[in-house]
């Protein structure tokens, strides 16, 4: 029979030319043979190999009854060495089968070089091995792998919202329209990313008439509403990534958590002003919320671009001013964190940078973010070296001009109208830099 | 105990191959789950035990009232505590309480009177001068007389006979006691054809002393991969394994890295993730093949607490793909074929073997059922969910087996109690010592360990 000469001569290569440890098992998953068939290969490759004086070692597998220490039968079960094999059989009672187990071809030390031969192709063949055993039970048939697919769906999602945000943001020449659509891909690769890729596209044309509104109105549904559309915007944006990118893994799950947190926390911030009914103090809170939103926007950029750092080609520029505005509102609540979120993200700048042109971009968007936080003077300052390097800079003169308190105020005039526009609220102090700027 | 049908051929698999090698089906027994009772419905923690004790006493006290009258006579007296005059023999029914002075307390512990001496931790907290109380709803009262303080523990339903002596007050001699009488058993049907149960506990993945070979040729054994092929017809009789506790080891619990600084331990993954993962190959292998009960056990990623909830299914996520896997509770109490089993992962008898001169688990297993209650020492010294309405430890159902986990060796007794019944004790040794798994015949109530020896002496051959 041409499979019995076949798999001697496989034994042969794999004992003697490769050093294997040739288990039943691991014979019966190679060969696709039953396994009592493959202990029967086993024990006549051992006997061919005994008859051409070729040193090969086995181990052998004996059942049966002895009697233990208590005296009561015990039903034993041993892989043995073959020298032992004759002293083992007499010291059962009785022996109930006897088969080969192992062929190697220098003696094993213990039983773990045993174990770990046919580790590798069990696992490997962890839901087929039942073909090949001696028992079939009918009720173990396994389910569907279903707890795979919501991972999968999660990445087909990103892979899909990518394409149409892409395709959206393709068409639009301008840079704020870009912003918006990374933006809302950051933001929104993890909420059903089709329903999100449609706002995006609206909303990245409607989030520039609404700036405008935003100027001139200083409403806070506008603001909401351009707190929209910078979640649709990073959404976008993320998928603008993860289209370019090979890599969605990691990033995505890193972004996933940092959307979660990101959407919980704009929930929060936007029910925050509904409740609040004076006009004050929900332009307050909305900028409170802003502030800790745009930190936390922040810190996740600088993580998930520094995670998408060596894959990625697109612009860096909108993430980073987006949130600009939002924090330039309100220069006097300015928490602690701000300070050190802007030496984490100097930091950041500075790795990027030494890469090359793709760096650079980055850190114009990530200063400018942090320092608007921070007192008015030194942020202007380093906004400016940022945008230096940008070709777009209306914000540098108007900055220099204004007081300490107006320039917040100038660097959201400016930054709305390169960037996207997701400034909340802070329209009537846009409306005053934009007074400045004109200047 | 293994009965070979037709010739025995041993050697049969030591031949050139041939091509017929029949597949046998694996047989099914009817299988029934009454656990149910030791499933947590609500979790409500802000009870105190003493419903539990409540509970306990009213229910087991018409039991042991009818056991009294059946062992003393229907004209015996039986009085409450309160009630009690001096110099009248008359029967009193109540709990159990063993006053221990090495018992670890939360008091002492932290009493600054007493200089905040820690106590060492012992393995038998007994002691000469241990003290018996009998306790009922209102008063407690010393027990003298024929009661063996050492080998008793806290928590047990008992009648007493005697008396409180006029010129002791204060102190209760007893002359006789009886606890609750152990119901009748259903009688186990009979079953035609051999069918076995396999037993095994203290897998302790995860430890240095992890006999994962030997495991390994124990799932082979049961899914017929190994032997020749009258043996793997004898393992298709096995209908069911099961898996009773502490499947990881004590060594996945360390708890060092809340410990530890942050810094150090930050890519440090739990030692129980990886065990896990092993556990969960094994039982992919088994359950592909067999139906396998997963109990958790002491050292098991479970509540500490009795009764031990199910393990959730999502730590194994491949096995859980079968149906045959099931992750059950501990203590567990179920019907294969008509024959009633009832066990724990032995943190009972691990607790009275601490709390009192008892030794053998068999000796345990079997005043448990005397006592007519699985673990008595619950809440006193074992972990235990305060519950408000009911006790599920108590044995209302005479079983035909009752087994505990994790013991030092294996050893089994045919139990005969006093209404005729039958019960099968079985002492499941730890796997990760001792190799052995426990093999129960369902048809004639034997029991057979099973030995998995690794090769210890493998000598290179150079």
């Amino acid at each position: 029979m041409a499979t019995d000469s076949m798999y001697l001569e496989n034994l042969e290569e794999y004992v003697n030319d490769e050093g294997k440890i040739v288990t039943y098992k691991w014979l019966s998953l190679n060969l696709h043979v039953h396994v009592n068939e493959a202990k029967q290969m086993l024990y006549t490759f051992v006997e061919e190999q005994k008859k051409k004086k070729i040193h090969v070692t086995a181990t052998y597998f004996v059942s049966g009854m002895c009697k233990s220490v208590d005296g009561c039968q015990t039903y034993t079960c041993t892989v043995i060495p073959e020298e032992e094999l004759e002293t083992f059989k007499n010291s059962l009672t009785t022996v109930h089968s006897i088969h080969v187990y192992s062929v190697q071809k220098a003696g094993l030390k213990d039983s773990n070089s045993l174990y770990l031969a046919d580790y590798d192709c069990v696992k490997e063949n962890l839901f087929e091995i039942h073909k090949y055993r001696s028992i079939k039970y009918e009720k173990a048939q396994p389910s569907s792998e279903a707890k795979r697919p919501p991972i999968k769906t999660a990445q087909e999602e990103t892979k899909v919202s990518g394409t149409s945000s892409a395709a959206s943001t393709n068409g639009h020449s301008s840079s704020n329209t870009k912003k918006d659509a990374k933006k809302g891909g950051i933001a929104g690769m993890f909420a059903n990313a089709a329903t999100k890729k449609a706002d995006a596209s609206k909303k990245a044309d409607a989030s520039k008439k609404q700036e405008i509104k935003a100027e001139t109105n200083g409403t806070t549904t506008a603001g909401k509403a351009d707190k929209k559309n910078q979640k649709d915007a990073k959404k976008g944006v993320a998928n603008f990534f993860a289209n370019h990118t090979g890599k969605k893994a990691a990033p995505k799950t890193m972004e996933v958590k940092k959307e979660e947190n990101e959407e919980e926390a704009e929930k929060k911030k936007d029910t925050k002003p509904k409740q609040n009914g004076k006009g004050k103090r929900s332009k307050q809170a909305r900028n409170g919320d802003s502030d800790e939103e745009s930190n936390k926007k922040k810190r996740r950029r600088i993580r998930i671009e520094m995670s998408e750092s060596s894959e990625e080609e697109m612009d860096y520029e909108s993430p980073v001013p987006s949130p600009v505005p939002s924090p330039t509102r309100e220069p006097s609540p300015v928490p602690d964190t701000p300070e050190k979120e802007s030496p984490k993200k100097q930091e950041v700048s500075v790795k990027p940078s030494q890469n090359g042109e793709k760096h650079r971009k980055r850190r114009r968007k990530l200063v400018p973010k942090t320092f608007m936080d921070e007192d008015g003077y030194m942020v202007t300052e380093k906004v400016w070296e940022s945008e230096s390097t940008d070709a777009s800079d209306a914000e540098p003169p108007p900055v220099k001009e204004t007081p300490k308190p107006s320039s917040p105020q100038k660097k959201k005039k400016a930054s709305p109208k390169k960037k996207s526009p997701p400034s909340t609220g802070s329209k009537k102090q846009t409306s005053l830099s934009s007074f400045f700027s004109k200047k | 105990m293994f009965e070979k049908k037709g010739g025995n051929h041993p050697d049969d698999l030591l031949s050139k191959p041939s091509q017929t090698h029949k597949a046998c089906e694996r047989q099914s027994g009817n299988f029934s789950d009454c656990s149910d009772r030791f499933l947590l419905k609500d979790k409500t923690f802000s009870r105190q035990y003493a419903h539990l004790y409540a509970e306990r006493l009213w229910e087991v006290r018409p039991k042991v009232e009818a056991s009294a009258r059946k062992k003393w006579g229907k004209d015996i007296v039986i009085r409450k505590l309160h009630e009690l005059k001096s110099d009248e023999t008359c029967v009193v029914i109540g709990t159990l309480f063993k006053h221990m002075e090495l018992k670890p307390s939360i008091l002492q512990e932290i009493s600054e009177e007493h200089n905040l001496m820690p106590q060492p931790v012992r393995t038998k907290y007994v002691d000469e001068s241990d003290k018996l109380y009998l306790e009922d709803e209102l008063q407690r009262i010393i027990l003298m007389g024929d009661l063996d303080v050492q080998t008793s523990v806290t928590g047990v339903i008992i009648a007493v006979y005697g008396k409180e002596p006029e010129d002791d007050q204060g102190k209760f001699h007893v002359e006789k006691y009886c606890f609750q009488m152990l119901s009748d058993q259903v009688p186990r049907p009979v079953i035609q054809n051999d069918k076995y149960l396999v037993l095994i506990s203290g897998l302790e993945i995860g430890s240095n002393e992890e006999q994962i070979f030997s495991l390994q040729l124990f799932v082979d054994m049961v899914t017929g991969m190994l032997g020749n092929s009258e043996e793997q017809s004898h393992c298709a009789e096995i209908c069911r394994v099961i898996v009773a506790g502490n499947s990881l080891s004590s060594s996945t619990q360390d708890k060092d890295s809340l410990q530890k600084a942050k810094y150090l331990s930050k890519k440090t993954a739990a030692g129980s993730v990886d065990a896990v993962k092993t556990l969960d190959d094994v039982f992919t292998q088994l359950a592909s093949s067999v139906d396998v009960d997963l109990m958790p056990g002491e050292y098991d990623p479970a509540n500490y607490t009795l009764p031990q909830q199910p393990l959730h299914k999502c730590m194994f996520p491949e096995a859980s793909r079968y149906p045959t896997f099931h992750t059950v509770t501990n203590p567990y109490d179920f019907k294969v074929e008509g024959v009633r089993f009832l066990g724990t992962s032995g943190q009972a008898v691990q607790d009275i073997v601490k709390y009192s001169t008892n030794e053998e688990p068999l000796d345990i297993l079997e005043k448990t059922l005397e006592w007519g209650h699985l673990a008595p020492t619950a809440p006193d010294t074992l972990g235990c969910y305060p519950f408000y309405k009911e006790d599920p430890f108590i044995i209302n159902d005479c079983p035909h087996v009752l087994f505990a986990g994790n013991m030092t060796k294996f050893d089994s007794k045919v139990f005969k109690g006093c209404g005729g019944q039958e019960v099968l004790l079985v002492s499941v040794p730890r796997f990760s010592q001792t190799s052995t798994a426990v093999m129960v015949n369902l048809r004639t109530q034997d029991c057979v360990p099973m030995q998995f020896a690794a090769p210890s002496t493998m000598e290179p051959n150079r």
